[in-house]
């Protein structure tokens, strides 16, 4: 297996280290990440993979690691086929990968963590200063200084990220895959990393930078490859492209859906955001001086690429994160003041998470009593004190019926359904609590076709028939668009733009919105606001 | 595969889940006595008989027969109150500790003069509750409030409340009168009523049954039990849902402890007439071996507590019998739990029964993709 | 009584009670860098403490001993860690089992042994010696203060320089440490986690054997039914408060053990010695709130996230 890494560097710059060709991979769920997706990189070179959340890099990167198997494919080290079964296989090939949360021991110090593994001894003991010897020669080797006494847990993000990139490289990595390697970093920290990362390319190493920040993609990168629901779209020369070119590659629908829907009949203001902030504990801001509003029976549509903010500004009105700055009222009521989840569901809010397995439903207790989980403790449900169950069954059964859950009964445990039917119990609970104000993040992600329709149904009846407000994150462009009444746009924790006809909407230009290339102006903004 | 066929094969393999579980509970029983029976026949002179008198040692007569029962009652109230936390997701094992305080604080009330008939024991078992509930409760408190891990705490307020109710009991409560190390003698009106004109059997006997069926009706019947076990199935998605998981883990904590308590007052009141405990009696730690064999479900605890209390029956019975000690039934105990608790115990053949069933269904629907 | 404790009489009692705690703790320590939640303690030192009395009662060699009681607490050990790390149990309910073997097995070889049931006073077993260094013992102070004490004593404090040495300077140490903090970090390196915690379980439970050895064979000159009584926990206390640090570990052990010397000496004072006894868990209770209080209010809101 050694061999191969000398077959790296008998190459030559500028030819093809790695290729990935006819890869297709499909989860046991049917759900298809990869399909027919080509993908090559050249020794020497800085080689972009561009897509949203959901695009597919992710399981890209993992069957290349070795974490994921394919159903189709295969994979060539400079030009030989090769079989790679596990990370550590990978890395013997000459592949280290770099995740987003380090693999790194924090109690230890650098240089431990370089060896560890392969840790020098002398005769029993732990060979310190050899670990520290190799840890500087290969820091001098390289260019990246680092301190090798320094414990890891004192260290700043953009520190950790440089001994995990050394950590690869000591291990005799020639081509280093980095999945979104500057979400965490500060700006200082980026433009160091940039640096390092040009000096390693000089040296004929070839890295593969994961990210969805286009502009970063388009200072760092010499090639890019975009992704887009699974498929490989294209691969350019970043030279040859601009930012406007490659977000038309990123954002699109590929599907119209058609969604047979009345225009809206928005009344007045149900919920009312005002400079709302949320502050990370680690101190950098999700979102900043966020306002809008969403009116009854009016659907509002948040667009945006993952990691904007969008899932701590869903949190913070939910009541799970607290509210760093501002206000956010539900038909004028604060819920700052409220104490529980429980006292903001009382006043007509009702929220579906975006993570249903882990917020959504308790799997191991039966349909029935997830059904009831935000109600049970009511008046109407109780008898003598006791649960009623005789209303409980008959109202989930009822339930079950209404949203079509495919079950073994309403006592059957959660975890027996598949992702589409445990999403409808979900919102069998949300959405038959005539709430005034309904918050629904992803609500169709990773379910089949048919329950997704029927979920989208059942927003645009509830926007009708009980005039709810409602907002919708969606990563679905097609879903969000046909949706939705009116979109706003969300980017590095801002709105950036409002479009109040979502029918209107060119998603050649939300693109642009959604990846920073642009900005409306206050005043269009502001559009959202309804006072 | 289709859907139809998916949902029967779904709930085939639950069906394959549930008879694996009831073969390894049976495995782990059968190992124990195989082991017991290796011990026994390197100490006994006739291991088969002693063997036997293990086996059905307690059914030989009705004064072993009682012992059965009167063994039962005190494990009911400790077994229910794990349970109960067990089921809030609570490692709370502090109901040694609420058991003995109930004891204790019993004693203190048992031994004051004067109260009329009617009213000492329901004083009794109110203070015994308490007892238990502080003791239980407070360690359900500190995981809440400070974050501080619950088992830690609970152990560690095992012991204080040890040492507390043994000085208590050994220091103003003691009876100089007496001739070994014990409390004053207990009011004649402390004395626990029996039942079948048994003397043995006392209405501790109703009042566990009372607590099993409190602790099923209020996980499975009451809007709090419901919170409480969805707490301890999911926490986030019951903080999602909006339940109130604080004071649902701190209620639960101080009931469980209150049912703790309560087995320990009606212990020393119905078996004794002074407190003579000299440390842990264990029936704390054998509720949780027992809440795991209920797998946290107090309906099956009446089955469980009976099936602890017959083996104990039955160590007494070889004791006496052939004088081997019954701490042989320690052994039992130790290999049942450790078999039950080992989730992979074959693990590897549940695991190819339900692939083969799988594969099955899937060539029923006609050939494998 | 205040004469009393600034006495060489009171520092023998204090080390006498502490040794054990000591040695424990220092198994908890390697247990705790592990991130295994070992509560088995208990099982393993009486075990030990058996094994040790048994292999020197028959082989009249206290080598010999030493390696029954080790091979004793090491089978504790050993299950403890099998059953965890391989068969997946609840760490909870295995050491609880094993207590429960620990006690209940121990008095049922007892008796098989001895045909007795309380203690094996009728086994000639021997003891770890005390232990007289030449040339330091005629020192004036120093002399009662460093020689004179049991052997155990002397290996105890060396065990905690020996438990430091294990884990900041030796490969296995190193590794223990990444198994403990990271687990994902150390697999993805090629360490073997489950074998790494494996060992670290063995280590464990020499040292807990020791220290249950100790009490059979210098605490008391013989076994008796749970002469450990609760010393295991006491142990888990010390290692909790001292953040699974060795020395400061120690420390908590030492602290520990002059609570119950004073505790012993309050009965010839005719004082309760409950209120003694009860100062490791107290002291370990207050230091858990205290080090939950520092967590920021917000992060006690929102603990689920």
């Amino acid at each position: 297996m050694a061999e191969s890494k000398l077959l790296f560097d008998q190459i030559k710059i500028g030819e093809d280290m790695l290729s990935m060709e006819h890869i297709t991979k499909i989860y046991e769920n049917g759900f298809v990440a990869n399909s027919n997706v080509n993908f090559c990189v050249r020794k020497g070179e800085i080689h972009g993979l561009v897509g949203e959340n959901g695009a597919g890099k992710t399981t890209l990167m993992k069957v290349l690691f070795g974490q994921e198997s394919l159903e189709e494919g295969r994979i060539l080290l400079a030009g030989q086929e090769t079989k790679i079964t596990s990370p550590l296989d990978a890395l013997e090939y000459g592949i280290g990968m770099v995740h987003q949360h380090f693999m790194l021991v924090e109690s230890l110090s650098v240089a431990d963590n370089m060896v560890l593994g392969g840790e020098p001894v002398k005769g029993a003991l732990y060979d310190r200063k050899e670990a520290r010897r190799r840890t500087l020669e290969v820091a001098g080797k390289y260019e990246l200084a680092v301190d090798p006494d320094a414990i890891v847990e004192n260290l700043s993000v953009g520190y950790k990220q440089r001994v995990e990139i050394l950590k690869i490289l000591l291990r005799g990595a020639r081509l280093l895959l980095l999945d979104e390697p500057t979400a965490v970093l500060t700006p200082q920290e980026i433009r160091e990393l940039f640096v390092q990362l040009k000096k390693l390319r000089d040296q004929g190493f070839s890295i593969v930078f994961i990210s969805h920040k286009l502009n970063e993609v388009r200072e760092i990168c010499d090639r890019i490859t975009v992704l887009r629901m699974g498929k490989s779209m294209e691969t350019v020369d970043v030279a040859d492209v601009t930012e406007t070119d490659i977000s038309r590659m990123m954002v699109g629908r590929d599907v119209i859906l058609d969604i047979e829907k009345e225009p809206a009949k928005p009344g007045t203001s149900v919920l009312k955001v005002r400079d709302l902030t949320y502050v990370r504990p680690s101190g950098k801001a999700a979102f900043e001086q966020i306002s809008f509003d969403v009116r009854s029976g009016e659907i509002l549509g948040v667009a945006g690429v993952e990691g904007n903010g969008q899932s701590e500004l869903a949190d913070v009105i939910a009541g799970l994160l607290p509210i760093g700055a501002g206000e956010v009222w539900v038909n004028q009521e604060s819920i700052k003041d409220k104490k529980s989840i429980r006292e903001i569901r009382e006043m007509g809010v009702s929220m579906v998470h975006e993570d249903r397995m882990t917020y959504g439903v308790s799997k191991l207790q039966s349909i029935k009593e997830n059904m009831v989980a935000d109600r049970y403790y009511k008046k109407e449900y109780k008898k003598h004190g006791l649960l009623d169950r005789q209303k409980i069954k008959a109202e989930s059964l009822h339930h079950i019926q209404e949203f079509l859950v495919k079950c073994d009964g309403s006592e059957a445990a959660v975890k027996t359904l598949s992702g589409g039917n445990i999403q409808k119990v979900v919102a069998a609970r949300e959405f038959t609590s005539h709430p005034k104000f309904l918050l629904a993040c992803q609500p169709t992600r990773g379910i089949d076709v048919g329950a997704a329709e029927m979920i989208r149904k059942k927003i645009v009846a509830l926007r009708d028939e009980e005039r709810t407000a409602v907002l919708l994150f969606s990563a679905d462009l097609a879903e969000l668009l046909s949706v939705s009444d009116s979109v706003v746009v969300m980017f590095a924790g801002e709105i950036v733009a409002y479009f109040p006809n979502a029918k209107q909407v060119d998603e050649q230009q939300l693109g642009e919105y959604m990846l920073g290339l642009k900005k409306q102006s206050e005043e269009e903004i502001g559009g959202v606001i309804f006072e | 595969m289709s859907s139809l066929s998916k949902t029967k094969s779904i709930e085939k393999s639950r069906q394959i889940e549930q008879q694996f579980s009831v073969l390894r509970t049976a495995l782990a029983i059968l190992f124990s006595l195989i082991i017991a029976f290796i011990l026994i026949a390197t100490v006994s002179d006739n291991p088969v008989r002693d063997f036997v008198t293990l086996l059905i040692g307690p059914l030989k007569n009705t004064s072993r027969l009682t012992t059965i029962v009167s063994k039962c009652i005190p494990l009911l109230f400790t077994g229910t109150a794990i349970c109960l936390v067990n089921a809030a997701g609570q490692v709370n094992i502090a109901a040694e500790g609420a058991f003995f305080g109930g004891a204790v604080a019993a004693t203190m009330v048992a031994i004051v003069p004067g109260i009329p008939l009617g009213v000492h024991i329901p004083l009794c078992i109110l203070a015994g509750a308490a007892a238990g509930a502080i003791v239980m409760g407070l360690p359900g408190i500190l995981h809440v409030r400070y974050n501080v891990v619950t088992i830690v705490a609970a152990l560690m307020i095992n012991y204080v409340a040890l040492y507390l109710g043994l000085y208590i009991i050994l220091n103003p409560l003691r009876d100089p009168g007496a001739g070994f190390e014990a409390s004053f003698l207990f009011a004649e009106t402390t004395r626990l009523p029996v039942l079948f004109g048994n003397e043995r059997i006392h209405i501790g006997l109703v009042l566990g049954v009372l607590a099993v069926v409190a602790g099923d009706f209020l996980l499975y019947r009451t809007g709090f039990g419901l919170t409480a076990r969805t707490v301890g199935n999911n926490k986030k998605c019951a903080v999602y849902s909006g339940m109130p998981v604080g004071k649902t883990i701190i209620g639960i904590s101080l009931f469980a402890g209150c049912l703790a308590g309560i087995g320990g007052t009606v212990e020393t009141l119905g078996n004794y007439q002074r407190f003579v405990y000299g440390g842990f009696t264990n029936h704390g730690w054998d509720g949780v071996m027992l809440a795991v064999l209920c797998h946290n479900k107090p309906q099956y605890m009446p089955v469980a507590a009976l099936f602890l209390a017959y083996i104990r029956t039955s160590a007494d019975a070889l004791n006496f019998s052939s004088s081997i000690p019954p701490e042989i039934i320690s052994v039992i105990q130790a290999v049942i739990i450790l078999l039950i608790a080992a989730e992979r115990f074959l693990a590897g053949w549940e695991h190819k029964v339900i692939v083969r069933n799988s594969r099955k269904e899937l060539e029923v629907q006609g050939g494998v993709k | 009584m205040l004469q009393y404790i600034f006495s060489f009489e009171f520092l023998g009692a204090v080390l006498r009670m502490s040794t054990p705690l000591v040695l424990v703790g220092m198994a908890a320590v390697i247990g705790a860098k592990a991130n295994i939640l070992c509560i088995a303690y208990e099982g393993m030192m009486l075990f030990a403490a058996l094994g040790g009395v048994i292999g020197s009662a028959y082989t009249h060699n206290l080598v010999v001993g030493t390696l029954c009681g080790m091979a004793g607490g090491i089978f504790i050990a050993a299950l403890f860690a099998y059953f965890v790390l391989y068969l997946d149990a609840r760490p909870l309910l295995a050491g609880l089992a094993l207590n429960t073997l620990g006690s209940g097995g121990t008095v049922y070889m007892v008796f098989l042994l001895t045909g007795m049931k309380q203690n094996t006073s009728n086994l000639v077993s021997l003891k770890f010696p005390t232990v007289n260094i030449p040339g330091i013992q005629s020192i004036p102070f120093l002399g009662n203060v460093l020689s004179g004490h049991n052997l155990l004593a002397y290996v105890a404090f060396f065990s905690v320089l020996a438990v430091w040495f294990l884990i900041n300077k030796t490969r296995l140490g190193i590794r223990i440490q990444a198994v403990g903090k990271n687990p994902e970090a150390a697999a993805a390196v090629g360490i073997n986690v489950r074998r790494t915690k494996f060992i670290a379980m063995i280590l464990s439970g020499i040292l807990a054997s020791l220290g249950g050895m100790y009490m059979s064979m210098g605490y008391l000159p013989y076994f008796t039914t749970d002469m450990t009584a609760g010393r295991g926990f006491i142990a888990i206390a010390a290692q909790n408060l001292g953040l699974g640090n060795p020395i400061l570990t120690m420390m908590f052990a030492m602290i520990f053990g002059a609570a119950m010397a004073i505790g012993n000496m309050a009965q010839s004072y005719r004082l309760p010695s409950q209120f003694a006894s009860m100062v490791p868990y107290l002291l370990t209770l207050a230091g858990l709130i205290l080090m939950g209080i520092r967590t920021s209010a917000v992060q006690r809101k929102y603990p689920h996230l």
